[in-house]
């Protein structure tokens, strides 16, 4: 570096002739451009619910005019037999009832531990722990799915025939058990936040009207983060509805409507994995199907997104 | 020779300010600054000037005029619009989307409120130091170098200069010059609010901005502030927003005196502390309210 | 409830019951808190147990296999680094540059701020969407480009192989090695029975025919030595082929005839050639002198009476053209065409460059990449806009006052300071990509692989589909397999997660 030989006390005047001035035209053009790109960054999100809506409509479209397919029989019957038998059913309602039931599972397990494990990491975990439980959670939350899947199979289904109750070898009882595990997390975090928005005032009151720990707890933090809780259990179960390796891996591929989680049942996913795995042509009907089922699963975890967001939102703008 | 009499000037102003602010605009004025105030070129005009924030009237109609190479002191108390004010001279407003002006504001010929206007160009040319000191997370060197990097291109030695040069300015050389490579996060709050004005200044600009600069620094610091502004006034044309009327008694040539966004009084800043014209300006400068 | 404040009514609660009580939620909190560290424990524990004996170098070295002890994981992890670093190129400036719109352009007018919301508000729903309905959107957008550049088999190569013992092979061109040569026989005229049965005779020489257009090539295999097969799904189209020729004489010469047609036999220096306007055409394979594709296309004929049929070609003959279309085929009479359009190939560098593109994308890297890309790209977009958010406003300030515009404030101020943030939620993102099966199933299928990709249009394997593969095998040895998969997969992860924490310790101490 240069220095300059001062006297002490002596200032030069400052130089802002040096250098090469920059061009104008070159900074205009450069600034318009980049404002462009971001925007077209920003649009390509929205191409793609765009592209989302537009291939599902148009191809449900297409399967609901091939010929011996109507809304009427997808809607209102409940036999689904795309592939087998000399007739072809598509009573849409035996896989939603999969999925149903595979989500009812998860539900069960995942709600109530979730959000027990949520209040007490918020409200009662010491710091070491903390330091354990977090850190496993985020860990679970991070397994892809189809360990999930692998571990449902090769585990739980076994150990339930174990303990002695009668699965199938392929059962939705043991696929809404491991989806129940993989939603743990996330119903904890977001149940968790909920719970730490409650402001402190509100404890300090309860605490100051004689309340132990689990009357403030229950009685006065979780209904007033009732609405952050309630949003945690729609995003869970949104995610379980359009879980995919699990099922397909763990819960089986005949469509029937049972209602007993012991049963081999198959899950709207499941039958989406089943055809894109080339039991079809890509021009058939059966292929076209899973377009109508699709765009069916894309509008049902929409609309629960949609509605946990609202309720999310709502909690937000109540303590902030 | 300045620089060399600071230490002296600033252990007098700070007693004689300790018992009269008003001694302090008096020995100014006894040195023939003050006279010479009113017949510098006008910087930047101002004529009926009002701002909005949504349908707040921040400013109503205000007009008067800063000249060049003065120190301009706008004093008021909270919320009476002089920060807006300041924000609008470099159109820092542009950032709020509700906000929104009226009237004439023109530096130097050009219109400030002009839509279609450079308002890159505008920085360049008025410079800002902010409440609290806001080095950028680099070291020090880049937290100067990052203005003149922006506007021109630079071999090494050139820019080395420059940053030595505008670090000598705010009287911060000394001080750094054997760690500028090292984050300016890690200087004192004193020293953070001279580099944000060397950073300012080695931009090049004529008017620099400066919104109450030394409210979140201790009087040591505070001091040596003041004895920097003092020097820069030679060179730049000095705005500063500040709450602290011995401040503005200390180191401004003239002071506008805002209330409830209205301007009451501008005028000779010895003239506005010993014959205010406005009943309320003399509440002000006297601590009635405020 | 019994309020404190009427104290005189009711009957007191003995404290000692409401401290038990309180002290057994305690105990039930922590027991089900624990819950998920004791499944966390069973799961990796039940996993190593199984996979950890089929865990060695070997495994991380071979390709798979239909032999349980030699099937290893070479080709999916290789398909999982291209995968996924071409999906990192693909989303991360997508997914910043969104987000630094969102963030710092902020909407001045009405609409703008309308729009502004509702992109805010869709990519939190994006969010939401079930990873296979991504699937499903790049299997018709990106592999078959809504059916608008053809079939994307149009340049599966056909081989027909001959055999010194007279067995001829006939299938797609998988791999073309210097020693052997994969080909996939499933579809082609009960191709897949003759190859699974087929068995190499000893101690005879064997030699490939190639049929490949420039020149024939003839390999041989030593003795004993297999040729691979490979097999894949939803082949059973035939075959089109163009050429450039050009008259032997003048190969000098810049010009070129270009012939279009439909293979029909290959003869020992003549190829046979059907047009469908000129009939059969032979051509002396002397005189290739490129070669420009080789594929399955579809067609469009015009017919007299008006009509326009559009299909894959199933055969074209002589007399008629037979055409695949919506699922039917259709035979159309020469007499009745009066007009003929070969669509597709639109391709963009040569085969052996790293940017060869080609449209349709088929069930290649780039179609896997682009589509994990539409998976994550609203998890990199909202971690990036948080740690954008992260970032003072007084830096903001500080740059717009030294004269900078908002892309220099953006580029030099903001970036910087959010860079690790950035990096943290990118490097999340990247382990959502490596771990997503579902979506690569529809896009891809899953193949049996064995080799590396080459570039963006190469098949692909991928890790969690290769454990989807072997977990969804009937034979329980496979099961071993998939759990040392796992192993390998769930470490990867973990290193990716711990250099997330790392970077996050790090920048935290620098900056703060």
């Amino acid at each position: 570096m240069t220095t300059i030989q001062a006297q002490p006390g002596a200032l030069l005047p400052l130089d802002h002739s040096a250098g090469r001035e920059r061009s104008r035209t070159l900074r205009r053009f450069r600034e318009a451009f980049m404002t462009a790109a971001l925007m077209a960054c920003a649009i390509f999100s929205t191409l793609t619910t765009f592209a989302i809506i537009g291939v599902l409509l148009e191809e449900t479209r297409r399967f609901f005019t091939m010929p011996d397919v109507s809304p009427g029989e997808f809607f209102l019957t409940a036999t689904w037999q795309p592939l087998l038998g000399a007739e072809k059913h598509f009573g849409v309602w035996p896989l939603v009832c999969g999925t149903m039931l595979v989500t009812g599972v998860s539900a069960l397990l995942a709600l109530p531990l979730g959000l027990i494990t949520a209040i007490y990491l918020s409200e009662y975990a010491p710091r070491g722990l903390r330091a354990v439980l977090k850190p496993v959670l985020e860990i679970l939350a991070g397994i892809p799915t189809v360990v999930y899947g692998f571990f449902a199979l090769t585990f739980i289904t076994p150990a339930l025939l174990g303990a002695g109750v009668e699965v199938d070898s392929y059962n939705a009882l043991s696929a809404g058990l491991a989806v129940g595990i993989m939603t743990l997390p996330i119903v904890c975090s977001l149940s968790e936040d909920a719970l730490q928005a409650v402001p402190r005032s509100l404890r300090e009151g309860a605490y100051a009207c004689g309340g132990t720990r689990l009357d403030v707890s229950l009685r006065v933090v979780v209904p007033a983060a009732l609405s952050g809780i309630i949003a945690s259990f729609l995003l869970a179960i949104a995610r379980a509805i359009g879980e995919t390796m699990i099922v397909a891996l763990a819960a089986g591929g005949l469509a029937q409507l049972t209602a007993d989680p012991r049963d081999q049942v198959q899950t709207m996913t499941g039958y989406m994995v089943q055809i894109f795995l080339g039991d079809a042509s890509a021009a058939g009907v059966e292929y076209r199907s899973s377009y109508a089922v699709a765009f069916m699963l894309f509008l049902m975890t929409l609309v629960v997104t949609i509605v946990g967001y609202r309720i999310m939102r709502r909690y937000r703008e109540e303590y902030q | 020779m300045r620089h060399a009499d600071a230490p002296s000037l600033l252990k007098e102003s700070r007693e004689s300010a300790a018992l009269n602010p008003l001694a302090n605009v008096a020995r100014l004025g006894v040195a023939g600054q003050a006279d010479s105030t009113t017949r510098a070129p006008v910087a930047l005009t101002v004529r009926d000037f009002s701002a909005w924030y949504g349908s707040f009237q921040a400013i109503k109609s205000v007009s008067f005029e800063v000249r060049t190479k003065r120190v301009t002191a706008l004093i008021g108390p909270s919320g009476c619009g002089k920060s807006t004010f300041l924000r609008w001279i470099n159109r820092m407003n542009d950032m709020v989307a509700s906000a929104r002006a009226e009237g004439t504001l023109n530096l130097h010929g050009i219109d400030l409120l002009d839509q279609r206007m450079d308002v890159v160009d505008l920085r360049r040319r008025v410079g800002m130091v902010f409440q609290k000191p806001n080095p950028f997370p680099k070291s020090i060197y880049d937290n100067i170098a990052f203005g003149p990097r922006l506007h021109r291109s630079f071999r090494r030695a050139e820019l080395d200069r420059l940053v030595e040069q505008s670090l000598r300015h705010a009287a911060l050389w000394e001080e750094v010059k054997d760690r500028l490579h090292d984050s300016a996060l890690g200087l004192s709050g004193g020293q953070q609010q001279r580099l944000c004005i060397a950073r300012a200044i080695a931009v090049g600009p004529e008017v620099l901005l400066m919104d109450e600069p030394c409210s979140a620094l201790d009087p040591q610091a505070t001091l040596r502030i003041e004895d920097l502004i003092r020097q820069l006034r030679s060179e730049y044309t000095i705005v500063i927003v500040t709450h602290n009327m011995q401040q503005a008694a200390r180191i401004s040539d003239v002071t506008a005196f805002f209330y409830e966004g209205a301007l009451i009084e501008a005028g000779r800043t010895i003239d506005l502390f010993t014959k205010p014209q406005k009943k309320q300006t003399e509440e002000y400068v006297t601590g009635r309210f405020g | 409830m019994s309020g404190p404040d009427e104290p005189l009514l009711g009957r007191e609660k003995p404290a000692w019951r409401r401290r038990l009580i309180d002290r057994l939620f305690v105990i039930g909190c922590v027991a089900s808190a624990f819950v998920s560290v004791l499944i966390l424990v069973v799961l990796l524990g039940s996993i190593v147990v199984r996979g950890w004996g089929h865990l060695d170098w070997a495994f991380l070295n071979h390709y798979p296999s239909r032999n349980a002890a030699d099937a290893g994981l070479k080709a999916a992890l290789w398909g999982t680094i291209w995968l996924c670093a071409t999906c990192m190129i693909l989303a991360l400036p997508l997914g910043v540059g969104a987000a630094i719109l969102l963030e710092e352009y902020a909407p001045k007018g009405l609409w703008a701020r309308r729009a502004h919301s509702f992109v805010e508000l869709n990519i939190r729903n994006l969010a939401g969407v079930p990873s296979i309905v991504y699937g499903i959107i790049g299997l018709t957008v990106f592999v078959r480009c809504f059916g608008l550049l053809g079939n994307p088999n149009q340049y599966d190569q056909m081989i027909r192989a001959t055999l010194a013992n007279g067995v001829v092979v006939q299938g797609m061109l998988v791999e073309d090695r210097p020693e052997s040569v994969v080909i996939d026989v499933t579809g082609v005229d009960g191709g897949a029975a003759q190859a699974e049965g087929m068995s190499w005779p000893t101690g005879v020489e064997v030699s490939l025919a190639l049929v490949q257009g420039e020149t024939e090539k003839l390999l041989s295999a030593k003795p004993g030595e297999a040729v691979s097969f490979s097999i894949r799904r939803d082949y059973n189209l035939p075959l089109d082929l163009a050429f450039a020729l050009a008259p032997a004489e003048e190969w000098e010469t810049p010009s070129v005839l270009k012939v279009d047609g439909v293979f029909r036999e290959s003869r020992p220096g003549l190829l046979v050639l059907n047009d469908p306007m000129e009939g059969r055409m032979e051509v002396p394979t002397t005189t290739v002198l490129v070669r420009e594709s080789f594929a399955v296309r579809t067609h469009e004929f015009y017919l007299r009476s008006n009509e326009v049929v559009r299909g894959d070609s199933l055969s074209i003959g002589e007399k008629s053209a037979t055409l695949v279309s919506g699922g039917r085929a259709r035979t159309i009479n020469r007499d009745d065409i009066q007009g003929y359009r070969s669509i597709g190939s639109l391709a963009i560098g040569q085969e052996e460059s790293f940017f060869y593109v080609r449209l349709p994308l088929g069930g290649s890297v780039l179609a896997g990449a682009l589509t994990l890309m539409l998976v994550i790209l609203p998890v990199v977009i909202i971690s990036s806009q948080e740690a954008i958010r992260a970032v003072p406003k007084s830096l903001r300030e500080g740059a717009f006052a030294a004269g900078a515009t908002r892309w220099q404030m953006v580029s030099r101020m903001v970036l910087p300071s959010a860079m690790p943030g950035i990096m943290t939620g990118a490097i999340l993102a990247m382990s959502r990509a490596i771990g997503e099966a579902a979506p690569l199933l529809v896009v891809g299928g899953f193949l049996f692989i064995t080799f590396t990709p080459t570039n963006v249009m190469s098949d692909f394997a991928a890790m969690p589909l290769q454990i989807y593969q072997w977990a969804s095998r009937p034979q329980p040895e496979f099961y071993g397999v998939a759990a040392a998969g796992i192993i390998v997969l769930v470490a990867v992860l973990l290193g990716f997660n711990a250099a997330a924490i790392l970077i996050r310790q790090k920048f935290q101490k620098h900056t703060r």
